[in-house]
């Protein structure tokens, strides 16, 4: 058998450590949930997305950049393809300001068109997000015909990760009529806006690509 | 229980057997563990190439910096890889290096699920990863694989049970039922292990029974070569017994005989049928006859002798090929003639004047096949046909001996090249000889790169031997295509009576009798000869002549005498720097011999018994030359 020097068990003690840390800290990252939303319990005021939704309506927020959110486009794509009722989907979009239409037309943002009965909207500077409360790529809010607020939060499991989890456990039991076991769950993904401008009120202009909303 | 049918197994094994299935393991575990750094350094270029191609940004509305995922392929993939790379190359096949590099690999799988975005495909990396760790045939590196996935599940479940399970709240123990799967093929690699193991251990006990069969089948070669080394050095020693007595025999026959077949000879010359009577004449026949059969015989014996004890060998001198055959044709024409049989030598194409061969051993084996043809054939003919061949081996002297005698049979021809055999017992009746001829001429044919064979026989038709020879000609020689355009040598072609030997010549000879015949033979061609009984008298006279102004031509010396014999004579010569002409005497006839008098410093050697012809002949050649122009080799021999 062959022996190694004392000194190399501590290394190898030192290294198991540091993987640790580092998986753990990798695991940390991939479950800590974005800001939480400020949406209202109805559909707000003032939106230009809709003035008041009449058929059941899912509103999903993406940063068109954020590596997260396509897991998030994968499970609504699928929790969407079997809805048996009416349903309106509108896709906001966040847009900075200054840049060309070019910096959002990205691969998420074409998964993002292709949901079943989505319009997409650009989303400049991220005003109609803020008008909604929402702070984080891949937001979902669910609306009932009546305008009611029915659920609110991600549908990941984790950044990034596919799989089973009761955001999109929601998702489905909505389009299907049925009874939400939970009316909340935390959102993965980038933040669209810095919490500063979060806090401020700025001017939504809404802009729209296929079908409208109104 | 595989783990103790494992130990049972090695419980009866020897050390060494355990020895070599430890060192497989050892080589096992090396490899295995260089077959995991390339999988490493693999994994984790490919792994941060992925990772920046699926998540290179992570953003905050306009602002974005490099996602986390891509620092934790880069530096959680390189704590996971360089540290087993660094084990596995200071301490490679340690325990520790496999475990290390287990753990590793299993936490690569744990992050290239995590930056594929928990891809299901990625989580057969698992499987894999832990069909691979099998290769090790070490069941414990694949349970503290299981333990690292198995803790993994474990503290996420409790912590971030969405990440593996879906649910924000899972049982504490749903762990347990991942793990689970994990371990369905763990039982299959343990029994891959064991089974390794097996096989790894049997084949290290077969190992080691095939080496103790090597090491025994050493031991008897070794045993067997001693034997055979002691056997060889008696068989050695048995062949030095009889080429002593063969040369003793030799001598103390070939003395006697000198002096009997002289004295014949010189009775015969001088015998006179009319005045001594018929019967007189026809006793000093059969005496000459019998000595000179009784002389074959011995020479046949020596020269079979020297062969089959690889002793004889064979020179490449330059020599005149047409010579070969006109003295063949000299000595066997009267034979011949006195038998009412016609010998024609006839060239078939042209030969080369000169050739490099050994002209002796030629003119023997022509000899022996003509004076077979002429012994045979009772009327008819004797053919000699010479031609040159050119073949794929290169150009052949192919000679035939055709007579018009019995001939022979299938079985008969069948016996003809083994020694002392004829082609049936009445031959021998009949024509006599000793049945070495013919066995003789082949393995002189066959030292000297060639054949004698039986060309064809027919009963009552004759025979026809052939000699098949390579054919090297001397360079600068020219094509002849009959023998009467050879300039023969004029020694060497003189009948005996024409030699005249005109010089001074020191007989050293202790034997009375020889004394007085090589003296008479000398005297009678000529030549002035003085007698001395030892060495040791003829160099003192050598020298009292050399310095009384009347140096001695030729030295003939005996090598076998009391107080100095000619070895030691010559060599003193020439030590002294004498350019004297020295002929040895030596009863002896083995190749040895020959070789030693050269060695002394003799110029030509001469067999007893003394051949007067010969004799004469050599005398003659090295008179004849001028002692500044001697050369010291090839030695001449008087046959």
């Amino acid at each position: 058998m062959i022996r190694v020097p004392a000194r190399v068990l501590v290394y190898s003690f030192i290294w198991l450590c540091l993987i640790a840390c580092g998986t753990l800290s990798l695991a940390a990252y991939s479950n800590r949930a974005g800001a939480s939303s400020n949406a209202g319990p109805s559909w707000p005021t003032g939106s230009l997305l809709l003035e008041q939704p009449r058929d059941s309506t899912v509103v999903l927020f993406l940063h068109p950049r954020c590596p997260c959110s396509r897991a998030t486009v994968r499970e609504l794509k699928g929790a969407l393809s079997v809805t048996p009722a009416p349903l309106r989907v509108c896709v906001v979009v966040f847009a900075p300001a200054g840049e060309s239409e070019q910096w959002s037309q990205t691969d998420l943002l074409r998964q993002a068109g292709s949901l079943p009965g989505a319009s997409v909207f650009i989303d400049i500077e991220g005003k109609e997000a803020e008008r909604f409360g929402i702070r984080t790529s891949g937001h979902v809010l669910l609306y009932s015909p009546m305008g009611k607020l029915v659920y609110s939060g991600g549908v990941t499991p984790s950044r990034g990760h596919e799989g089973e989890n009761a955001g999109i456990d929601a998702v489905r039991r909505f389009v299907s009529g049925r009874t939400l076991p939970t009316s909340e769950a935390a959102v993965f993904g980038c933040p669209i806006l810095h919490a500063e401008e979060a806090c401020g009120t700025r001017e939504v202009v809404c802009s729209q690509e296929g079908e409208p909303c109104h | 229980m595989p783990l103790t049918a494992l130990r049972s197994r090695f419980a009866a094994a020897t050390p060494r057997a355990r020895a070599i299935h430890h060192e497989r393991l050892l080589d096992l575990h090396r490899s295995t563990d260089r077959m995991f750094v390339i999988l490493l350094w693999v994994q984790w270029i490919i792994g941060t190439f992925a990772t920046i191609f699926l998540s290179p940004l992570t953003w905050i509305g306009a602002a974005s910096h490099p996602h986390v995922h891509v620092y934790g392929a880069i530096l959680l993939g390189g704590l996971l890889t360089l540290f087993p790379s660094y084990l596995a190359l200071r301490h490679p096949g340690a325990r520790l290096t496999r475990h290390a590099i287990a753990v590793a690999q299993m936490l690569w799988s744990a992050l290239l699920i995590h930056v594929s975005g928990g891809r299901l495909e990625t989580h057969f990396h698992i499987f894999g990863s832990l069909a691979f760790l099998a290769f090790y045939r070490d069941w414990s590196v694949v349970v503290t694989a299981t333990v690292v996935v198995a803790l993994d599940h474990m503290i996420r479940g409790i912590f971030w049970p969405l990440s593996v399970f879906g649910v924000a709240e899972s049982s504490n123990w749903r762990w347990i039922e991942h793990a689970g799967w994990v371990v369905i093929e763990d039982v299959v690699l343990f029994a891959s292990c064991f089974k390794g193991q097996r096989e790894l251990a049997d084949s290290a006990v077969r190992q080691e029974q095939l080496e103790a069969s090597f090491q025994r089948t050493e031991m008897v070669v070794e045993v067997r070569t001693a034997e055979l080394r002691v056997a060889n050095a008696l068989a050695n020693e048995a062949s030095r017994a009889k080429s002593d007595f063969l040369a003793n025999m030799s001598h103390e026959i070939r003395t006697p005989l000198t002096a009997i077949l002289g004295y014949a000879d010189i009775l015969s010359d001088e015998c006179d049928p009319a005045k001594d009577g018929l019967e007189r004449v026809k006793g000093i026949d059969t005496i000459r006859n019998a000595s000179r059969h009784l002389l074959m015989v011995i020479n046949d014996i020596l020269d079979i002798s020297k062969i089959e004890a690889g002793k004889m060998t064979v020179e490449s001198v330059e020599s005149r090929l047409p010579n070969v055959f006109i003295e063949v044709d000299s000595l066997m024409r009267p034979r011949a003639t006195n038998k009412g049989v016609e010998l024609t030598i006839c060239m078939q194409t042209p030969v080369p004047e000169s050739i490099l061969t050994d002209p002796t051993r030629l003119r023997q084996i022509l000899m022996n096949l003509t004076g077979n043809a002429v012994k045979f054939t009772s009327s008819g003919a004797v053919t000699i046909s010479v031609r040159c061949e050119s073949r794929s081996e290169g150009q052949r002297l192919v000679i035939d001996v055709e007579d018009t005698g019995p001939g022979m049979n299938n079985e008969e021809a069948a016996r003809l090249f083994k020694p002392f055999s004829q082609a049936d017992a009445s031959v021998t009746r009949k024509f006599g000889g000793t049945g070495l001829g013919l066995a003789i001429s082949r393995k002189l044919a066959v030292l000297m790169g060639g054949n004698v064979s039986l060309a064809h026989s027919e009963p009552g038709r004759g025979s026809c031997f052939r000699i098949d020879l390579p054919l090297n000609a001397a360079p600068g020689t020219t094509m002849v295509d009959a023998l009467q355009v050879v300039d023969a040598t004029p020694v060497d072609l003189l009948p005996v009576s024409a030699i005249m030997l005109s010089g001074r010549i020191l007989l050293a000879e202790d034997g009375v009798d020889n004394q007085r015949l090589i003296s008479f033979h000398l005297k009678r061609a000529g030549a002035v000869v003085d007698i001395a009984d030892n060495g040791a008298i003829a160099l003192a006279m050598i020298d009292k002549a050399t310095s009384d102004g009347c140096a001695y031509d030729l030295l003939l010396t005996d090598m076998q005498m009391p107080e100095m014999d000619g070895y030691a004579l010559a060599r003193t010569l020439r030590e002294k720097g004498s350019r004297l002409a020295i002929i040895a005497l030596t009863a002896h006839a083995m190749a040895e011999d020959e070789e030693r008098c050269h060695t002394a410093g003799c110029d030509g050697y001469a067999t007893k018994p003394i051949d007067k012809t010969s004799l004469l002949r050599i005398c003659a050649l090295w008179m004849s030359r001028p002692s500044s122009g001697r050369t010291r080799k090839p030695i001449n021999r008087a046959a």
